[in-house]
C-alpha cells in the first residue's frame, strides 16, 4: 500500500489554500470556520484499504454584499486557474457552487453561495494515512487532526498523495483515475 | 365517563377551598399533639379510675392518629388534584382557543367539527391535533378523578391507617404517604400525536419524575419531544456503556464500538457539527439507534437518513459522519436551520446478495413510518420541511414504506437504489402531496459505476425489488452524481466502491444533498 502525506501535513495544506484564495478576494472581507471535517474514505466492505482520512475545512467568507458575489466567485476561480486548480463542476448560474481540482496534489477546492447572502469557501484533502504510512491491519488510528503526530523521518523521496477521483465534469471522465474507495454499503 | 363539557366547567378554586379547610382542620390537629400525649400519661394517678382514664385517653390517641392519617391523606390527594385541574383546565383551554382560531368547534362531546366560513379551508393536520389533545386531556382528566375518588373513598373505609405512629406527626406522615396521585402512562398502542398530547398533559414535575426514574417509559416513544428523549436515552446509553465493557464477547465489543462513536458525537459540537440528539436507542439484537444532528422539533428542514446494507449499531460512525456533512450541505444551500437524522432503526441485510428480497424492508417500514409521524408530533411550531433519504437497500425500505402506508414527508431522496417496490413514483404516497405531484418531490441518482446496477434486471418476474428509480420510466427527477471507482472489465466496468462514493466532498451529489433537504430543486 502506498504512503501518503500525513494528516498533519493534510490539514495544513487545506488551511492553506483556503488562506491564500482568500487573499485573493476583492475588498475587505473576512471569514470564519463554518466546518472541519476528518472522514474515514474506506469501509470493510470496500476492497480499498481502511483507516485513511479525507481532511476537509470550510470558511463562510463574511462582510460581502450579495451584489458582489460574482466578483469574489470570479477572482476564486481565477485564483485556482494561476495556481494548478482546474475547475471540474460550475452550476452557476442555477446554482452558485464551483469545485476545482489541482492535478498535482489532488486538493480539491469549491465555493458555494445561498439565497440567505452567505458564501463559503472550502478545501478537501486527498485520502491520507494518520502518520503517513499504512496502518497495520485492524488498527485504526485514533488520531485526530491536531494530534497528528509527524512522521520520522520523512520517507524520501516525499510521497505523492494516491491519485483519488475527481468530481464530476464530463469532458473529465475519461481521463481521471478513479481508484479510491468510500465508506459503507 | 368524563365528558369535554364536564372538564370545561372544572374549577380548580373549589377543591382549593376544600384543599384548604382540610389542611386547617389537619393542622389544628396536629397542634394538639402535646395535649394527646398527656392523656395516657397519668403521673402520680393510680386505682381503677386512673386505670380507666388511662384506657380512655390511649384509645382517643389511636382513634385521633387514624383521623389525622386519614385528613393528611385527602390533604395530599386535595391539594394535587388542584393542581392537576388547574393544569387540565388551563390545557382545555388552550386547545379551545387552539380549535376557534384555525375554524374548529368541540362540542361538549368532545367532537370537532368545522365552523363555516371565509377564507382557506382549516388544516386537517389542526383537526388531528386537537383530536389527540383532547383524548389525551380527557385521559388524564379521568384519571385524576378516579385517582381522588379512591383516596376519599379508601379515607372514608378506614383503608388509610396510621401504620403504628406513635405520634399524631407520625401518623399525618403516614397518611400522607398513602395518597398522591399516580402519573398516568403513556396510550397503549397510541398514535405519535396521542404520545405526543399525553406528554405535554403531564406537570413539568411529572415529566421530568419519569425522565429520572422510568426513561424506558418515554426514551424510544414517537411523539415525544426529542430533547426529552434525548436525555432519557443519553442515561441509558452511559449504562449500555457500562455493561458491555464488562462484558469480552465480541458482539458486546461490536456494539460498544458504536455506542463510543455515538457518544462522542453527543458530545462533539465542533465547527459544522451542530448539537446532536440520542432519540432512539437499542441494543438488543443487531442493535438500533436513531442521532439527530440538529434538533429536528425546531428546525426549518429536516432530513432522515436510511442507510442501507450493513448498516448497523456497530458501524454507525460513518453513517453519523455522513449526516454531518449533509448537514452543512443543507446549511451551506441555504438551510435557515437543519437537522439530519441517523436512522439506524431497522434491521438491514447483512450481505449485498441478502438484499435481493423484501422482507427486511417490509420490516422496517412500519416503524419509519411511525418515526416520520412522530417527527410532525413533536415538532414545534408551523410544519419543517422533511425528506426521507435512503441509501442502497435503504431505499428499499423507504419505498416500501411510501408505498403501503404513505409517509409523512415532504421529499423522497433515492441513493443507488436496487428499486423501491414500484414501478413508477406516482405510486409512492406522502402525506399532503397531491398523486399526481408526488414524482417532483421523488429524487434519484445512480452513480455509473455502482455495483448495485446488478440488481436492477429489468425483467418482469426477476426483479423483485422493483425497477431503478433513477431509470428513465420511473418518473421521478434524477440528479447527478460523480460516476465512481470504475471496476473490473469482468465486471461490466461496476464497482462496490462506486456504491459508497456519494457523501465524498468532491461528488456533487452531495451538493444536491444538502439542496434537496434546503427545499430546493437537487
Amino acid at each position: 500500500m502506498e504512503t501518503t502525506m500525513t494528516e498533519k501535513q493534510a490539514h495544513d495544506r487545506v488551511e492553506d489554500y483556503v488562506r491564500a484564495a482568500f487573499e485573493a478576494l476583492p475588498g475587505t472581507a473576512s471569514r470564519t470556520l463554518f466546518s472541519q471535517n476528518r472522514s474515514e474514505c474506506t469501509d470493510p466492505t470496500d476492497d480499498g484499504p481502511p483507516g485513511r482520512f479525507e481532511i476537509s475545512v470550510t470558511y463562510e467568507i463574511t462582510g460581502v454584499q450579495v451584489a458582489a458575489f460574482g466578483e469574489h466567485v470570479d477572482a476564486v476561480v481565477t485564483w485556482w486557474r494561476a495556481h494548478g486548480f482546474t475547475v471540474v463542476t460550475d452550476r452557476r448560474p442555477t446554482d452558485q457552487y464551483v469545485f476545482a481540482r489541482n492535478a498535482s496534489d489532488s486538493f480539491d477546492m469549491s465555493i458555494q453561495a445561498n439565497e440567505l447572502g452567505k458564501l463559503y469557501l472550502g478545501a478537501t484533502s486527498p485520502c491520507v494515512w494518520p502518520n503517513g504510512v499504512p496502518e497495520a491491519a485492524g488498527e485504526p488510528s485514533e488520531t485526530v487532526v491536531a494530534a497528528a503526530p509527524e512522521p520520522e523521518p520523512e520517507p524520501a523521496p516525499k510521497p505523492q498523495p494516491r491519485p483519488r477521483r475527481a468530481a464530476v465534469d464530463d469532458e473529465d471522465f475519461g481521463e481521471t483515475n478513479w481508484s479510491d474507495g468510500g465508506t459503507a454499503f | 365517563m368524563i365528558t369535554w363539557g364536564d372538564v370545561r366547567s372544572w374549577h380548580a378554586g373549589s377543591i382549593g377551598t376544600v384543599a384548604d379547610l382540610v389542611n386547617q382542620r389537619c393542622e389544628q390537629l396536629l397542634a394538639a399533639d402535646s395535649d394527646v400525649e398527656g392523656m395516657s400519661r397519668l403521673d402520680g394517678w393510680t386505682g381503677d379510675a386512673a386505670t380507666a382514664a388511662q384506657a380512655r385517653g390511649t384509645a382517643l390517641t389511636t382513634r385521633l392518629e387514624q383521623l389525622v392519617a386519614e385528613a393528611s391523606a385527602v390533604r395530599r390527594g386535595a391539594h394535587e388534584t388542584q393542581l392537576a385541574v388547574e393544569r387540565i383546565t388551563a390545557d382545555v383551554r388552550d386547545t379551545d382557543d387552539l380549535a376557534s382560531h384555525n375554524g374548529f368547534a368541540i362540542d361538549d362531546g368532545g367532537w370537532v367539527t368545522t365552523v363555516p366560513g371565509p377564507g382557506a379551508l382549516p388544516d386537517e393536520r389542526i383537526r388531528v391535533e386537537l383530536s389527540d389533545r383532547i383524548e389525551q386531556i380527557l385521559r388524564q382528566a379521568t384519571d385524576v378523578d378516579a385517582d381522588f375518588a379512591g383516596i376519599l373513598t379508601r379515607a372514608a373505609r378506614g383503608e388509610i391507617t396510621d401504620q403504628g405512629a406513635t405520634s399524631l406527626a407520625q401518623a399525618a406522615d403516614a397518611g400522607t404517604a398513602q395518597s398522591g396521585l399516580s402519573t398516568i402512562g403513556p396510550p397503549q398502542g397510541g398514535t405519535p400525536g396521542d404520545n405526543r398530547a399525553w406528554w405535554d398533559s403531564l406537570s413539568t414535575t411529572e415529566q421530568g419524575t419519569i425522565l429520572r426514574d422510568n426513561p424506558d417509559l418515554v426514551r424510544n416513544l414517537d411523539g415525544v419531544p426529542v430533547k426529552d428523549r434525548d436525555a432519557a436515552n443519553r442515561v441509558v446509553l452511559q449504562r449500555e456503556m457500562t455493561r458491555l465493557r464488562n462484558d469480552p464477547s465480541g458482539d458486546a465489543k461490536a456494539k460498544l464500538r458504536g455506542l463510543t462513536e455515538i457518544d462522542n458525537r453527543l458530545n462533539d459540537t465542533g465547527p459544522g457539527k451542530p448539537q446532536a440528539y440520542l432519540v432512539q436507542l437499542d441494543t438488543g439484537g443487531d442493535g438500533k439507534a436513531v442521532v439527530a444532528a440538529g434538533n429536528p422539533d425546531t428546525a426549518t428542514d429536516v432530513a432522515t437518513y436510511v442507510p442501507g446494507t450493513g448498516s448497523e449499531l456497530s458501524k454507525i460512525g460513518g453513517d453519523l459522519g455522513r449526516s454531518d456533512k449533509m448537514w452543512q450541505s443543507a446549511t451551506m444551500a441555504g438551510s435557515p436551520s437543519a437537522s439530519v437524522i441517523t436512522w439506524v432503526g431497522y434491521d438491514a441485510p447483512d450481505e449485498l446478495w441478502d438484499a435481493a428480497g423484501e422482507s427486511y424492508a417490509d420490516h422496517g417500514k412500519a416503524d419509519l413510518s411511525k418515526f416520520e409521524e412522530g417527527l410532525r408530533a413533536s415538532h414545534d411550531g408551523a410544519p419543517s420541511h422533511n425528506t426521507v433519504l435512503g441509501h442502497s437497500y435503504g431505499t428499499t425500505v423507504v419505498g416500501h414504506a411510501a408505498r403501503d402506508g404513505g409517509l409523512a414527508a415532504d421529499e423522497l431522496v433515492f441513493v443507488a437504489s436496487p428499486g423501491v417496490g414500484v414501478d413508477h413514483a406516482n405510486q409512492l404516497h406522502l402525506d399532503g402531496v397531491p398523486r399526481d405531484q408526488v414524482a417532483q418531490h421523488v429524487h434519484s441518482t445512480l452513480a455509473e459505476h455502482d455495483m448495485i446496477k446488478v440488481t436492477n434486471v429489468g425483467v418482469a418476474g426477476h426483479d423483485p425489488l422493483g425497477p431503478s428509480p433513477a431509470g428513465s420510466g420511473f418518473g421521478g427527477q434524477v440528479f447527478d452524481s460523480a460516476p465512481g471507482t470504475k471496476g473490473p472489465w469482468y465486471e461490466g466496468g461496476l464497482s462496490g466502491a462506486a456504491h459508497s462514493q456519494y457523501w465524498e466532498d468532491n461528488n456533487p451529489s452531495l451538493r444536491s444533498f444538502g439542496r434537496i433537504i434546503a427545499g430546493k430543486p437537487g
